[in-house]
């Protein structure tokens, strides 16, 4: 009983992160409708950079002090941010210009993923760790308190602000936004760099309390879980991803605690199981919407 | 107000959608542009707003006698001199006014700004006020104060009435106006006070064009392009949006409109254009292409 | 069989003479050490993605767990064989199914039996991959489509992956493999991508492939003309997973690999193969599959070339895919398909030009025109080397300036040139290595 209570907090913490993560997807999915392969790469970026500023300030005079996470969670955040809009102005945009295709799109997210994770892993191909700032029940309640806050501000954003609406119409139909004097391009920066700032506090979050990762943090170890989460919970539904992204944690978290009973090594298996399943009775996600065909 | 000259759109390098095209439309007009499928109408809205490519050598001059926000004042004056110019002239409608003048007398009204910077800042809104159009992104074509409602509608099907309202005076900042705006569109268009907290999706067609040229309405145009509104819309519909077309067009706003449907637009045109494979072949008064032999022949079905 | 049927001779007999030197070179290529596998891999890596382009370019359905099913036929192949290795050994006593099976380096030949084998076990995998194939495809192409579709295929692989990984007995952590008592070589890879090839044309050519082409340009209409959409995807899954199985089967006797490399990248790459083809181009699937053996398993480990390449393959993958998606989207050659006619247009005369009529220096039409001289005499002589090479080379450079003409027929003359001599460098570099393999011995 006691195990699963622990797979279970552990599982909060864990969806809690998956859900800023697919938070990113989600949005970025909806609204230039492109799995952005990339965004698990923003993920390792952003891992990265708070490793080596948390690192380099522990010998000044702020020591392992909060001061020392802020600035380099603030750091990772906006490297994070200018990596994504030089990614979507340079790779992306042009092709939205030239009107390709989705598989097009697709593979060039793949492309861009590929560049990043082969120069991680040329900086950097060993196993690091990060600083330990806090024990693992804070970082509990930190993941928890952040995911809740920054749902409740997304959603706000993206119901009520004009901007976020905005986004909504891009999303949408963008010939249209565009004649209403919405600059397309400039919404899509916006959505990428929510994306990617929210990667980053995902990761620094993840983090947190002494976590060891590698150059394939965001590529292997965090892997697809956050897409699959935003898809279970249904693409460009908010909650839908914070949905996904708990029940996707709390899945990866409890096999991890009965690793005893060879679950840990099935999680794959369960994970892509119920997603496989979830998607077939519900072909949009849990909270998604049924776009049907026009003809 | 708008002068198309010599308008000529290339598809794919080769295919020419628009030959030559010039088309006028004075301040205050209903023009009516008709053609079968596949003649350049939709493809000539579309260059005017900037959401296809244009040839080189071809121009669209836009006059514009302005939008007489504070927002627009300040694109091409600067913070400091609008907030003198306000300040002598307390309202930005004023402002524009005075500019609009040919000269200006040699007493100069605004204090702190010299009378040659006055001049200066003169020339540079009438070259905005008459900008050609086809240089403009698309997004900045309603910055100009034309709106385009597609062919097809285009909701966005999942906002609500309100919202997509909303986006209409997306580019526009003073929310007490827009709050007015809104209370005269609802009025002009009851059905859609009903619905307003209804997804824009769920309406019928006839509905979602009422949205979309509510919509549109909402920027504050100067002009309005619509593209076949009457499109895929049942008989009694099709009287209601053509009597909104005229009760708007009768309200001041000058409208280019494309339509299919040749005899009801032609009954409350002023001047329409007959489009024929990328070229116009006829242009004249509404009432008289009524009569004519050949537009009978080849749109009016008799 | 239309395909055969819309063969003139002269493309026919150059068919046959191109099998026929592919086959020598496969004969004889076994008495290098590195070349058979260069080769087996160049013709396993055309069947699997030939396979996936099936389902990504005719059908227009995106697939990205190609991986999950080459790995069904590579763990079923080895199974298999493992099986008939110990009923045998039962019956004969091992040596003598050792001996039947073995296959000897040194003539470079295999037992008459052993190519019976693995050509029953190749096919009874691809047979258990197609099955696997039509119920996955019964399951998620009915209900799915676009990226969603992809993601379940992706997620479906990696089940697949992960149920290998799990069981040591179907490959655990390190993979299972039958190598050490049997491997194929690049004769019978070869015969298998024709006969896979043969299948295709003539699967693609009847009904069924006109059915496909029409539900990847429209579905709806395609279902209002009488098309049974949803069979039709199935029936092309289907057969995609049968091709792929093929593959992976094939795959089993030349390279021993664990579960986990056939999981996402594996997928993604032969996405990338058949992009970097074209996408519906079955030829271009071929070459681009050429392309990215050889980068991978020549390029790379030629002493000339930076370590870099060899160590960050990611970055160059990464780079390639996202230029070509830039400045050519459609791939090397579009949905074009390579024919002979287009081969023959190569050596075709132009029209001539006439000096006058250039509105610009003759400079441009004199490279050109030279450029195509190059490359001609350099494909001719490609198996020389470096005079070869450096012809090729000067045939690049002369047409790369003839392309700058602003005069359509002189850009045609060039970049035929270009072609030539970009395809004779490509050839004269591997003559150059082949011929040196073989010195070597």
């Amino acid at each position: 009983m006691n195990t699963l209570l622990e797979g279970l907090k552990q599982g909060l913490e864990l969806g809690s992160i998956f859900a800023l993560m697919a938070l990113g997807y989600s949005m970025v999915y909806g609204i230039v409708k492109m799995i952005n392969f990339a965004h698990s790469e923003f993920i390792t970026i952003g891992g990265f950079l708070a490793y080596f500023i948390t690192e380099s300030l522990l010998t000044s005079t702020l020591g392992s002090s909060v001061w020392n996470l802020l600035i380099a969670l603030v750091a990772a955040i906006i490297i994070c941010v200018i990596v994504a809009i030089i990614t979507e102005r340079f790779a992306y945009r042009p092709l939205r210009k030239k009107g390709s295709s989705r598989i097009t799109a697709l593979i060039t997210a793949i492309g861009v993923s590929y560049i990043f994770s082969g120069i991680m892993n040329a900086i950097e191909p060993e196993q690091l760790q990060f600083h330990k700032f806090v024990d693992k029940n804070t970082s509990f309640y930190i993941a928890i308190i952040t995911t809740a806050v920054l749902l409740a501000a997304l959603t706000f954003f993206v119901k009520k602000t004009k901007i976020g609406i905005a986004m909504r119409a891009v999303s949408e139909n963008e010939q249209a936004a565009k004649l209403m004097g919405i600059n397309n391009n400039f919404i899509i920066s916006l959505t990428f760099m929510i994306g990617s700032a929210l990667a980053a506090i995902g990761v620094v979050i993840y983090l947190l309390d002494g976590e060891c990762f590698t150059f394939e943090i965001g590529s292997v170890t965090i892997g697809l879980y956050p897409f699959v989460a935003a898809v279970i919970g249904g693409i460009g539904s908010l909650p839908g991803a914070v949905i996904g992204g708990f029940l996707i944690g709390i899945i990866r978290a409890i096999t991890q605690v009965y690793s005893n009973i060879g679950l840990s090594s099935w999680v794959d298996t369960i994970i892509y199981g119920i997603f496989v399943i979830i998607l077939l009775f519900k072909p949009s996600g849990l909270l998604g919407k049924d776009v049907r065909e026009k003809v | 107000m708008l002068e198309v000259k010599n308008l000529s759109v290339t598809y794919n390098g080769n295919i020419k959608a628009l030959k030559e095209v010039n088309i006028n439309v004075n301040k205050g007009e209903l023009v009516v542009l008709i053609g079968a499928n596949g003649a350049g109408k939709t493809t000539l809205l579309k260059a005017l707003t900037g959401l296809v490519r244009v040839d080189s050598g071809s121009f669209a001059n836009l006059d514009l006698t302005g939008l007489t926000d504070k927002r627009t004042l300040n694109r091409f004056c600067g913070q400091k001199d609008t907030d003198k110019l306000l300040a002598a002239f307390e309202t930005s409608e004023a402002v524009f006014d005075f500019l609009q003048r040919a000269e200006i007398d040699q007493c100069n009204p605004v204090k702190g700004i010299s009378f040659d910077k006055l001049k200066r800042l003169q020339a540079r809104y009438q070259k905005y006020a008459t900008a050609n159009l086809l240089r403009v992104p698309a997004h900045e074509a309603i910055m100009y104060g034309v709106a385009h409602v597609p062919e097809g509608r285009q909701v966005f099907a999942n906002l609500n009435v309100q919202e997509n309202l909303e986006m209409g005076a997306y580019r526009r900042h003073n929310a007490i106006k827009i709050k007015q705006d809104l209370k005269e569109v609802f009025e002009r268009f009851p059905r859609l006070e009903e619905r307003r907290k209804q997804k824009a999706g769920t309406l019928s067609g006839g509905e979602q064009q009422m949205l979309a040229m509510a919509r549109a309405m909402m920027s504050k145009p100067k002009i309005l392009l619509l593209d076949e509104p009457s499109m895929g819309l049942s008989p009694i519909f099709v009287n209601e949006i053509f009597d909104i077309i005229k009760s708007l067009h009768e309200s001041g706003i000058t409208i280019l409109l494309v339509e299919q449907n040749a005899k009801a637009a032609l009954s409350i045109a002023d001047r329409a254009y007959v489009l024929e494979t990328g070229k116009v072949v006829l242009e004249g008064k509404a009432s008289d292409l009524l009569n004519d032999e050949n537009v009978k022949k080849a749109y009016l079905g008799a | 069989m239309i395909w055969f049927k819309r063969m003139n001779k002269r493309n026919l007999i150059s068919t046959v003479i191109g099998v026929l030197v592919l086959t020598l070179i496969s004969v004889f290529s076994t008495k290098s050490f590195e070349l058979p596998k260069i080769l087996n891999l160049i013709f396993i890596y055309s069947i699997a993605a030939l396979a996936l382009n099936i389902v990504c370019g005719c059908l227009g359905e995106f697939v990205l767990g190609h991986g999950g099913f080459i790995l069904i036929g590579y763990t079923t192949a080895v199974l298999l064989m493992q099986q008939l290795s110990k009923l045998f050994t039962k019956s004969m006593g091992k040596v003598y199914f050792k001996e039947m099976l073995v296959y000897v380096v040194r003539g470079g030949e295999l037992h008459p039996m052993g190519y019976i084998f693995i050509i029953l076990t190749v096919i009874i995998a691809a047979l258990i991959t197609a099955v696997i194939g039509f119920v996955v495809g019964l399951i998620a192409l009915g209900r799915l489509k676009g990226d969603y579709l992809a993601i379940v295929t992706l997620g479906i692989s990696l089940i697949f992956v992960n149920i290998c990984k799990n069981f040591d007995k179907l490959g655990g952590g390190t993979g299972i493999s039958i190598t050490t008592t049997i491997s194929s070589t690049p004769l019978l890879n070869l015969g298998f991508l024709v006969a896979c090839l043969i299948l295709i044309l003539t699967f693609m050519g009847s009904r069924f492939g006109r059915n496909i082409l029409a539900c990847r340009d429209d579905n709806i209409a395609a279902e209002a003309c009488g098309v049974p959409v949803n069979k039709t995807k199935v029936i092309a899954f289907t057969f995609s997973s049968l091709l792929a199985g093929i593959g992976g089967a094939l795959l089993a006797f030349v390279q021993p690999q664990a579960p986990t490399a056939f999981g996402q990248d594996m997928s993604i790459l032969f996405l990338i193969i058949i992009v970097l083809g074209g996408l519906g181009s079955l030829t271009g699937s071929i070459i681009a599959a050429i392309l990215i053996v050889l980068y991978e398993n020549w390029f790379c480990v030629q002493s000339w070339v930076p370590d870099f390449f060899a160590n960050n393959p990611k970055i160059i993958y990464g780079i390639i895919l996202v230029l070509i998606m830039l400045f050519r989207s459609s791939g090397i050659l579009g949905k074009n398909e390579f024919t002979w006619n287009w081969f023959y247009k190569m050596f075709k005369k132009e029209k001539k030009v006439e000096v006058s009529e250039l509105n610009e220096s003759p400079i441009f039409y004199k490279f050109a025109k030279l450029s195509k001289i190059f490359g001609i005499i350099a494909l001719c002589l490609c198996y020389i080397p470096l005079i070869g090479e450096s012809l090729a080379v000067a045939g690049i450079v002369f047409g790369s300036i003839g392309k700058k003409s602003s005069n359509e027929t002189v850009r045609r003359v060039a970049s035929k040139g270009l072609t030539l001599s970009v395809i004779s460098v490509i050839i004269s570099h591997l003559v150059i290595d082949i011929l040196v393999i073989i010195l070597m011995q």
